[in-house]
């Protein structure tokens, strides 16, 4: 009796083990061109969906984050926009297609709940092949007031070095970081207002009123008159039709070479050697006692690293060449002159200018702020935090974001003009101007600023992209990150790796950015003058 | 007859008390997926508890017993610095059919049932990398549970075999295998996708039982 009962049992038991656990999905990774991934979603509104749904599910490092702070629920968004890609998938290619606009207007509302600053999400129309893109950061910055005054803006210090304030100014600029520079930063063209004479858009313009007060202008006057006015005429026109980037420096590159003649400063070709890693930096002394550096990329460490610096392989005497040059010399000058006012027990103040500065490498950090440590001493900043699963609340532990110094004769050991340094931490005021478009790197660099007791950040809040990306090729130190390959899968995102925290342990800054200890809005003084450089000066003096 | 019946089963019936301390040997049941590096091995712990069981007759009764038992794991990668270690307290309230046989002082037993539990607690510990900054790091952290994620409270099916001796009249002493065998994923339906994750557990256990 007692033996079947036993055995009864142990029968009913096996079986019931087998029913009892669930199988899990089968999951993909999307981090590379997979056509088995991606294949279908050639074709398929509803397959580029499902990519981009599940890729996000998985690889996005913030969903604590959207879930929480801002109520985004991951799975009601695929039960409310599934159908709506259903239905585009019923339309027939020929005679009733999806145009561009419409499945714009549909990823854009897909894609624009989503806080993280670097996000950006590219489907390909199946029906037209054309590559639609929506930006959630930069949506959700365009509503603030000094969106449209951050857009390529280039600090101007020529109103400093015409009274006085700024001596010894530097510049370097390379690739695009032209464009800025020399005309769109030099004469408003929606204001009417030439901000600088001396060089670019607003030279012509100050040449154009020049010539045309001229009660008897000679022939080669009138001659160069006209041109001036075509010049400014075609740069207006065409510029307000162009799409992007690569187009604007394309026609920057034709206004160079169609109007050469006319010599006006600043009209320097573009390179495409430098397409990628362009940059411009300013430095000046401010009131001969505080060290003043702007730039407007992270790519410092491909000019003033030895190890990196692409100087080496450029031609001398080439424009690329001398700019290049004009870079590592203006961010040098910038670094002695810190340490040079330090000895002498002279320093008022240092300003890092990071406004509009759109990013890039995280080893510039240690050129900019960081050469302001302590020397032999780093700074944790916050925490990070990595992906360690398929799931959306797959983390890794909290790791320190600690952020390194860096030793001057170290890096520049062949530098004869270093070699005396004795280099100090820097003890008084340091300044980080920021505003709405000051982006990761630049972000990150304020974030390290609220870390120091000795500094502070002015200006307007930042972009909100503090979390780091990695190329694809180290996706899987992760298992996170982007989701497919600019420009060959159907669905790409460009989305980060790692999460920011704040030195809390839990607060996440994406999408919101930094605040400035000091707001100021810009505006140009009636003296000519940055506000918000003022407010710096003014903060560095007397301590408010 | 029925009253001899009864009065019979009755002079078996009997109370029993006991405590118990041992190993456990735990397996955690995750699918992998595409994180090809990853490997998840099983973990000793241990295990203490009290049981009481009330014998139906001379073969069979009925045993519950309340645990404090360790479901732990590892994990750690081959190609990325990383393991952690995970050590997970569970309370746990197995209730079992007993089946016992053999001789006066030796006896073997089987028993059979399910348990339920609660996940009272997690800490782990180890090293990770940080691949932004390309350190290492070490740690030792206690895990904060998240509501939406974990699922606390554990249930499934048990059984075991073992012996016992009864050394003394009121006195016996057994050793046991038993194997817990949760249905209940650690991890909560918090995704659309389905994501379970199990724990399957060996445990190693030596008691003393006090006969009524």
């Amino acid at each position: 009796m007692k033996t079947k009962i036993m055995t009864l049992g142990a029968m009913l038991l096996m079986l019931t083990l087998s029913a009892c656990r669930e199988e899990s999905d089968m999951l993909v990774s999307y981090n590379q061109n997979d056509v088995l991934v991606f294949g279908k979603a050639n074709e398929s509104f509803v397959e580029q969906f499902e990519v981009f749904w599940n890729g996000m599910n998985q690889n996005y490092a913030i969903w604590d984050c959207e879930e929480n702070q801002y109520g985004l629920d991951w799975d009601e968004v695929h039960d409310r926009f599934l159908p709506l890609f259903e239905q585009l998938d019923q339309r027939d290619k020929d005679t009733d297609p999806v145009s561009d606009s419409e499945y714009q207007a549909l990823i854009d509302s897909l894609a624009k709940p989503l806080h993280d600053g670097h996000f950006v999400v590219q489907f390909k129309n199946p029906h037209t092949g054309k590559a639609l893109n929506c930006y959630p950061g930069k949506i959700r910055n365009a509503s603030r007031d000094d969106y449209e005054v951050s857009q390529d803006f280039v600090p101007s210090l020529a109103a400093y070095v015409f009274n006085g304030t700024a001596t010894d100014y530097q510049s370097g600029c390379t690739s695009q970081q032209h464009l800025a520079i020399m005309f769109g930063n030099t004469y408003d063209v929606n204001k009417d207002m030439i901000i600088n004479p001396n060089y670019g858009l607003g030279y012509v313009v100050a040449q154009i009123n020049e010539l045309k007060a001229k009660q008897s202008p000679t022939s080669s006057q009138r001659t160069r008159l006209t041109q001036l006015q075509n010049l400014f005429a075609e740069w207006v026109l065409y510029k307000a039709s162009v799409n992007n980037r690569a187009e604007l420096i394309a026609l920057y590159n034709y206004i160079v070479n169609k109007y050469q003649s006319l010599k006006v400063p600043g009209l320097i070709l573009i390179s495409s050697a430098f397409n990628e890693y362009g940059l411009g930096v300013q430095y000046a002394l401010l009131n001969g006692d505080t060290p003043y550096f702007a730039f407007t990329n992270f790519f410092l460490t491909l000019y003033a690293n030895p190890k990196y610096s692409n100087i080496n392989q450029l031609t001398p005497g080439t424009e690329d060449y001398k700019q290049s040059v004009a870079i590592y010399n203006a961010w040098l000058s910038w670094l002695k002159k810190v340490q040079e006012l330090k000895a002498n027990g002279k320093l008022k103040g240092v300003i890092i200018d990071l406004r509009s500065n759109g990013g890039g490498m995280f080893a510039d950090f240690g050129l900019v702020l960081g050469s302001l440590f302590q020397p032999g001493t780093d700074l944790q900043v916050g925490y990070q935090r990595f992906k360690r699963g398929p799931g959306r609340y797959d983390y890794s532990p909290l790791m320190p974001d600690v952020r390194p110094g860096i030793d001057i004769l170290e890096l520049l050991p062949n530098e004869p003009s270093v070699q005396n340094i004795q280099q100090q931490g820097i003890t008084e005021p340091i300044v980080v101007l920021t505003n709405c478009m000051s982006v990761s790197m630049a972000e990150m660099t304020a974030m390290g600023a609220k870390a120091m007791p000795n500094a502070r950040v002015i200006g307007k809040r930042t972009f909100g992209g503090l979390c780091g990306l990695t190329n694809n090729e180290y996706a899987n130190y992760n298992y996170s990150g982007h989701i497919g390959i600019a420009g060959q899968t159907p669905v790409y995102c460009y989305t980060p790796t790692v999460a920011t925290i704040q030195p809390d342990g839990k607060t996440i800054l994406e999408g919101i950015g930094i605040t400035p200890d000091i707001d100021v809005n810009y505006v140009v003084t009636p003296a000519g003058t940055d506000s918000q450089i003022d407010r710096a000066l003014q903060y560095i003096q007397t301590g408010n | 007859m029925a009253v001899l019946g009864l009065t019979a089963m009755q002079a078996h019936a009997q109370w029993r008390i006991g405590a118990n301390v041992g190993a456990t040997y735990n397996h955690f049941t995750v699918d992998k997926h595409y994180l090809i590096d990853y490997n998840y091995k099983d973990r000793w712990g241990t295990q203490i508890g009290l049981m009481g069981q009330y014998d139906v007759n001379d073969w069979m009764g009925i045993r519950a017993e309340l645990n404090l038992m360790q479901k732990n794991h590892t994990v750690e990668r081959t190609q990325v610095l990383m393991k952690h270690q995970y050590t997970n307290n569970y309370l746990t309230l197995p209730v079992m059919a007993s089946f016992n046989f053999g001789g006066e002082k030796l006896r073997g037993f089987c028993n059979l049932g399910v348990y339920g539990g609660y996940w009272l607690s997690c800490h782990k510990e180890g090293s990770d990398y940080n691949s932004f900054h390309e350190y290492e790091y070490s740690f030792s952290e206690d895990v904060d549970f998240n509501s939406k994620r974990d699922q606390r409270w554990d249930c499934g099916f048990v059984g075991g075999v073992g012996l016992e001796y009864h050394f003394a009249e009121h006195w016996g002493v057994q050793a046991e295998a038993r194997y817990y065998y949760s249905t209940t994923s650690v991890q909560k339906d918090y995704m659309k996708v389905k994501d379970p994750k199990y724990n399957s557990t060996l445990a190693l256990q030596a008691g003393v039982i006090y006969f009524f």
